[in-house]
């Protein structure tokens, strides 16, 4: 027994050494660390008490801690509402299948370019490339809906050239995800390949010399060399995307949406703007804004989970 | 005493068409009457000693506040009041307020664009009610007596009053049926007076233009917002003033009928095929390029486009045509559009007696008519008993340029406008156009205000409702529904909780104007 | 035959390349040629590719608010402070959050970072702390509350966790600290990645409306998009503003002109930030 006792305590002694040792290695670590935790907890954490109007009936004017707890009231508020069902499955499946088709595209697009020898016109590409991340949702929406009128729009002119019947595109619940992803990845390909850009500057030229030697195509470069070196921030850019699943851009299906396409753009955040904000509904939006949340951080601890159970690569 | 105010006024409102600004009767002699204090002493200003009087506003980007805007001097000079405005840009407005509201340091007039903020903040203690001010509030008391229907809107679910509403300038919302007045004479196209009539002009006028859609409209279903009014239904919950009872327009027979008559114009390309889709863009693109001929809009149209237009075709003529009544219970009206939603509140603090004294000052005949038009020899002469615009260095004078120039009628500026001040620089097309849009206008749906219960069932019930109905009015319209399952639909609307709806609208309205 | 097939790759790469360029640039250069058209032309939907009527309108409109100058000078300010100090605090955090194995805490940071991309307590208590902490209407308030981001700092230290070894070991044979390890050997050599979360932080500050429009009192202090963003929104349903008849509805030039006002800078930075793209700097270091 007593045995037993000492080698738990020796065994604790030594975990104490050990973290203590680590605490010390890890002084300077920590000092570059501090800045960044101090803001995190000023600016995020010290004002995270908002959260607690999920649960009351919060008036700006008596503020915070003067308004009524109300319990879970404004959740089941939630599922009061009939189309409840739908408009969880349409955030879901919109940002789902922007994930799958919006993730690769910056990627392969990087991978491209960087097979580009010509410096001036790579750089030329990556430049111009990156320029509709700077129009304002509001104008590319515009835009898109201008492109695609059946009257007006340069596709239909285009089909109509080819002797096949117009297509209101905008006018049915059928081609409106689409549009939306496809002009997604039409505005962000660009500006998203940069990141992918830089981490592929990083590759050793070494390592294409030996592949060079081994009788590699460009493609087998690209699949054995590129692809597993810019593989860390892939995975970081996967998992923290699988964390946003269940929200999409508001002001994007905003704008597009109507009256036609309501059975598929209804998602949770333009509901909370049409309805909850409607009569000043603080209390309700935040309620839905935090079980929201709930979910996103349960897509990000699985990803997390997944990934580190397979690779190194991993949040934490 | 409450209640009998309340059954008057329901009494009013019943009787009285509400028509829009009630014409001041000060169009031409200048009431610069000095005001008299308890003293009996004449005093030149309002207040003997120097006030100051914050104001929260947004601005306009059109016309960004000035500091040393002439109304500022103007103000001065006339109520001895430094009237010192917060003036940011209108995005983002409510996060600002916000902020303000909840550190307790909003200044002393608040303006808005709707009374909802007013009304839930000022419940919670944020703003005065008016109501419990009327004897310090002679010359709004007068207002609010004239015009309890408009008033009853901006009143809260607690039957309070916590804003002032700004009037006057509601004419610049109205909008109405626009056609091309010159082709008709062209073709000899009389005006229509009924769904028949109506529907023959579009086909003549595609026959005779067959690239064109002859009537054309933007945002989609928010066009019935007008049009269903002379179908005699409404295109949302509606209060019916002679049952005295809340009702939902799309289920109804006349909007059935309403919708079939839209699918047959749709079915024969008398409306674009993506009408339900067209951007501002694209339908000013469609009337501009003399692709339709019929459309319902601001009746400023008949000006901002006619001008365009006639640059390169000077005989376009752009007018108001008289609405035609359509269906078994059509009339000749269109909703109520001359909407003047916004406010200004008074925040309680310790300057409130003054603030409240100056808001009253707006709606006096002096500040009503210094604030519309500045003064004789600065900004207006007076030539054969009219008042005429002093032009600008430029020469050009319009509602812009006097905006720009002297910040008269601008957010915050006004509470009580004569509209004459403007109307006078219209175009007569304008000038016929107001003057119809106005004769032609049904009587206003007033705005029921919700307690925190009833929000939530409008947030979930509610918003299924409006939901079901976008979605399922597109289909009957594009066909892909067929108007044989209207009764299907209706039941719907039932399952989905429409008579819970409408009973909690009908309870919130019996409170908000005093439960009769 | 192997010659063959690689021009037949070429051409396939160029093709897609010179289908990216025209469909990223034309919504550009049709905004361009539309902020610069007469407004009877825009309004009929004649301007596709070129200016018809050209017209300064939309641009004598813009800068005819004369805040747009200071507006200019605060943007360009607060980018500048910003990125230095947001770049600062993340470059240091990220480093330290590469060491998975070294850094007490590891995991608890990690999450305590995440967490904050998930859950906010909204913008007023965040006001509050602004508040509280003297802020308001400072430079600070813009800059600090923003500047650092749990994003950017998970992106950056992803191209840590990629760095060799070796180098870092080299350095602290040299005796060197981790401080110095960064300042000497790990960022001398990792110029792509400086690059370009400068250009996400500057690009971020460029963009920032709320935090100024919240925190900042006096009007010489705004910057740009605090005057041209609803300029911009105008005429949406996001705009709080009824675009009724009195308020003029904004032409498309107008709107495009504003845009182009206020992007211009910004879009110029990156040219200059692609020098620092460059492959193999690591290897010359570890061969040196």
């Amino acid at each position: 027994m007593a045995k037993l006792a000492t080698s738990v305590s020796m065994a604790a002694v030594k975990k104490n050494n050990n973290r203590w040792k680590k605490l010390k290695d890890s002084k300077y670590l920590l000092i570059m660390i501090a800045p960044a935790i101090l803001y995190f907890i000023i600016f995020h954490y010290l004002p995270m008490y908002g959260v607690t109007i999920a649960f009351k009936d919060y008036k700006p004017f008596k503020g915070y801690f003067a308004s009524s707890w109300v319990g879970l009231k404004h959740f089941r508020t939630l599922f009061k509402y009939p189309y409840v069902w739908r408009m969880v499955r349409n955030t879901f499946l919109l940002s789902f299948y922007s994930l799958i088709w919006g993730f690769p595209a910056p990627i392969i697009f990087a991978l491209i370019l960087n097979e580009v020898k010509n410096e001036r016109g790579k750089r030329f590409v990556q430049t111009v490339t990156y320029l509709p991340h700077f129009i304002s949702t509001v104008v590319i929406v515009s835009m898109v809906t201008m492109f695609l009128s059946p009257s007006t729009g340069i596709l239909n002119t285009f089909i109509k050239s080819l002797g096949l019947n117009k297509v209101n595109f905008m006018g049915s619940p059928k081609y409106w995800r689409t549009i939306y992803i496809s002009s997604g990845i039409w505005s962000g390909v660009g500006w998203g390949s940069i990141l992918y850009l830089a981490a592929l500057t990083n590759i050793d030229p070494t390592l294409y010399e030996s592949a060079i030697m081994d009788g590699a195509n460009t493609f087998q470069k690209i699949i054995h060399i590129n692809i597993p070196c810019i593989a860390p921030t892939i995975i970081t850019m996967l998992i923290l995307r699988t964390g946003q699943l269940m929200s999409v851009g508001f002001e994007k299906v905003y704008l597009l949406q109507g009256a036609v396409n309501l059975e598929v753009s209804e998602v949770i955040q333009t509901y909370v703007y049409t309805n909850g904000l409607r009569n000043l509904q603080y209390s309700y939006g935040t309620a839905i804004g935090l079980l929201n949340s709930i979910v996103n951080i349960s897509f990000l601890f699985a990803a997390n989970y997944i990934s580190r159970s397979v690779n190194e690569t991993s949040l934490w | 005493m409450k209640r009998l105010l309340a059954v008057t006024l329901m009494l009013i409102m019943v009787l009285s068409l509400a028509s829009c600004a009630v014409k001041e009767s000060s169009a031409t002699t200048p009431t610069n009457a000095p005001g008299t204090n308890e003293t009996g002493k004449v005093s030149s200003t309002l207040f003997d000693e120097p006030v100051t009087i914050t104001v929260l506003a947004p601005y306009h980007d059109t016309w960004p506040f000035q500091e040393d805007w002439y109304v500022l001097d103007l103000i001065k000079r006339k109520t001895n009041v430094t009237y010192v405005m917060d003036a940011v840009a209108s995005t983002g407005y409510y996060d600002r307020y916000n902020t303000l509201l909840t550190t307790h340091s909003l200044p002393d007039i608040v303006w808005d664009w709707t009374s909802a903020y007013a009304n839930t903040h000022g419940a919670d203690g944020a703003f005065a009610n008016l109501l419990e001010h009327m004897d310090k509030l002679p010359n709004f008391k007068k207002y609010y007596e004239q015009n309890q229907s408009a008033v009853i809107s901006k009143m809260g679910a607690d039957g309070g009053l916590y804003s002032f509403p700004v009037v006057g300038l509601g004419n610049t919302n109205l909008r109405g049926w626009l056609y091309r007045k010159d082709i008709f004479e062209k073709h000899n196209i009389q005006i229509p007076k009924d769904e028949n009539e109506f529907y023959n002009v579009l086909k003549q006028l595609k026959e005779l233009y067959p690239e064109s859609y002859p009537l054309v409209f933007r945002e989609n279903l928010n066009h019935f917002k007008m049009a269903a009014t002379a179908w005699g239904t409404c295109n949302t919950e509606y209060y019916d003033w002679n049952a005295k009872v809340w009702k939902f327009g799309p289920i109804e027979d006349n909007f059935r009928d309403m919708l079939a008559y839209y699918k047959k114009l749709y079915q024969e390309e008398l409306i674009p095929p993506d009408w339900n889709t067209l951007t501002t863009q694209q339908w000013s693109q469609i009337f501009t390029t003399h692709n339709a001929f019929l459309t319902l809009d601001y009746i400023a149209r008949v000006d901002t486009w006619g001008d365009e237009m006639r640059q390169a075709d000077p005989t376009v003529d752009i007018r108001y045509m008289p609405p035609p009544a359509f269906g078994k219970n059509g009339q000749s009206k269109l909703r109520f559009s001359c909407e003047e939603n916004t406010v200004m509140s008074v925040s309680i603090n310790s300057n409130l007696a003054n603030t409240l004294k100056f808001m009253d000052w707006m709606y006096s005949d002096e500040g009503i008519d210094v604030l519309s038009w500045g003064e004789e020899g600065v900004t207006y002469e007076i030539a054969n008993n009219q008042r005429k615009w002093i032009p600008g260095d430029d020469g050009k004078v319009n509602v812009t340029t006097i905006r720009q120039r002297y910040g008269l009628s601008t957010n915050g500026m006004f509470a009580r406008f004569n509209y004459d001040a403007h109307i006078s620089l219209a175009s007569e097309q304008l000038k016929e156009a107001d003057r119809l849009a106005q004769q032609y206008q049904d009587i206003q749906i007033p705005t029921v205000s919700l307690n925190q219960d009833e929000a939530s069932i409008d947030a979930t019930t509610g918003a299924a409702i409006r939901n079901h109905y976008r979605g399922e009015a597109s289909k009957f319209i594009l066909g892909e529904r067929p108007l044989e399952e209207w009764d299907m639909y209706v039941q719907e609307m039932k399952t989905l909780g429409l008579d819970e709806y409408l009973d909690m609208l009908n309870v919130a309205f019996k409170r908000q104007t005093g439960g009769s | 035959m192997s010659k063959k097939r690689v021009s037949f790759w070429t051409v396939l790469k160029v093709a897609f390349l010179v289908f990216m360029v025209i469909i990223t640039i034309y919504p550009f250069i049709y905004m361009i040629s539309v902020s610069l058209s007469g407004k009877l032309s825009v309004m009929r939907g004649e301007v596709y590719l070129f200016p018809k009527d050209f017209s300064l309108e939309a641009y004598k409109f813009v800068f005819r608010d004369k805040r747009i100058y200071t507006a200019y000078k605060n943007t360009i300010i607060y980018v500048v402070l910003g990125t230095f100090t947001s770049m600062l605090l993340t470059t240091l955090g990220a480093y330290a959050l590469s060491k998975k194995n070294r850094l007490f805490g590891y995991k608890f940071f990690n999450i305590l970072i995440v967490i904050t991309m998930f859950f906010g307590g909204g913008m007023i208590p965040k006001f509050l702390v602004v508040n509280a902490l003297g802020l308001i209407d400072k430079i600070w308030a813009i800059i600090l509350p923003s500047s650092v981001g749990a994003w950017n700092l998970f992106v950056m230290r992803s191209f840590f966790l990629n760095y060799p070894e070796e180098i870092e070991q080299s350095g602290s044979i040299d005796g060197l600290n981790d401080l110095g390890i960064l300042f000497y050997l790990v960022l001398p050599t990792s110029t792509a990645i400086l690059a370009t979360m400068s250009l996400f932080h500057a690009v971020g500050y460029w963009n920032s409306f709320m935090e100024p429009y919240l925190y900042l009192r006096s009007e010489s202090k705004w910057p740009l998009q605090v005057i041209l963003r609803s300029i911009v929104l105008q005429g949406t349903s996001l705009d709080t503003e009824y675009a009724g008849g009195q308020s003029e509805v904004y032409e498309d030039s107008l709107k495009f002109a504003t845009i182009i006002v206020s992007v211009v800078p910004i879009v110029c930075v990156y040219p200059f930030l692609q020098k620092y793209f460059v492959k193999g700097v690591m290897i010359g270091s570890i061969k040196g």
